[in-house]
């Protein structure tokens, strides 16, 4: 299929799930090797997130957690085809999804979009700590009074006796 | 006593209202009358429509899970007041974020 501008691929974004067993060597020399694969598609890897050790919603092959490793790349072709063989042949992948991205990709804009993403979520996430400081605080307030009631109550019962 | 003056009460109470709705309405002070029944729900607005910044993402763990009820059932669009577009993507959404297990299946328990 001919690309409706030359010079613009098509971007794809691909997350997989190895095995925690999986030393970070391992990974890597993985993550080279679908780097080449994308190279070879003539395209680019525009973005390599490692979301780290995460525990699995449901076992999958008998593992409970797994190393999330999240992928943007564009090329041409068969290019998915291609990482998803590769992925398949790794006997350390548990899972992998990929998803199309834009047919006309543009790598700047994208990297633009997830900075913004993530300076986004990370403004949330303080704004949620916030929250809950402050609810922390309350409630610690409230303890405290309790406390002295207590106190009050037991001095009460000694000056009965 | 107290019972059987309360229930003449109520006696008295029906018979007005099958009489004249309009003077039960009046005298009605508890607030369970009909008209103002069901009129509780405040009008429920998309998140996604009215929070930019609030971006619809499979990857978005977080977001995911206020769609989702804790036996992993996508929340219908009637309660979470998603508009049918959003609801739409929110499908295919947690159904990517499923595969993935970021987000579980629907389980029955055990």
């Amino acid at each position: 299929m001919a690309n409706p501008t030359p010079g613009k691929c098509s971007g794809y974004e691909t997350t997989f799930i190895s095995r925690s067993e999986l030393s970070d060597e391992g990974l890597k020399t993985l993550q080279e090797r679908l780097s080449q694969v994308v190279a070879s598609f003539e395209g680019e890897v525009v973005l390599t997130e490692d979301w780290g050790k995460r525990k699995l919603a449901y076992p999958i092959k008998k593992e409970n957690r797994g190393q999330y490793t999240y992928l943007v790349y564009t090329g041409k072709g068969n290019v998915v085809h291609e990482i998803e063989r590769n992925l398949r042949l790794h006997e350390h992948i548990l899972r992998f999804l990929t998803v199309n991205l834009d047919k006309e990709f543009d790598s700047a804009q994208f990297q633009k979009q997830r900075a913004d993403y993530h300076a986004a979520a990370k403004r949330r996430e303080e704004e949620r700590e916030a929250r809950r400081e402050e609810r922390n605080a309350e409630r610690r307030g409230y303890d405290e009074r309790r406390d002295m009631d207590d106190v009050e109550e037991l001095g009460l019962g000694v000056d009965e006796e | 006593m107290a019972t059987t003056n309360l229930r003449s009460e109520m006696r008295e109470k029906a018979d007005r209202s099958s009489r004249d709705d309009r003077r039960d309405d009046r005298m009605d002070k508890d607030g369970d009358d009909r008209k103002g029944r069901g009129s509780f729900h405040r009008k429920k607005v998309c998140r996604f429509c009215s929070d930019v910044d609030f971006i619809l993402d499979y990857k978005d763990i977080r977001m995911m899970q206020s769609f989702v009820s804790e036996h992993g059932k996508i929340v219908p669009r009637r309660i979470s007041g998603n508009c049918a577009l959003h609801q739409r993507q929110l499908t295919t959404a947690v159904k990517r974020a499923r595969n993935l297990a970021l987000v579980g299946y629907v389980s029955m328990g055990a």
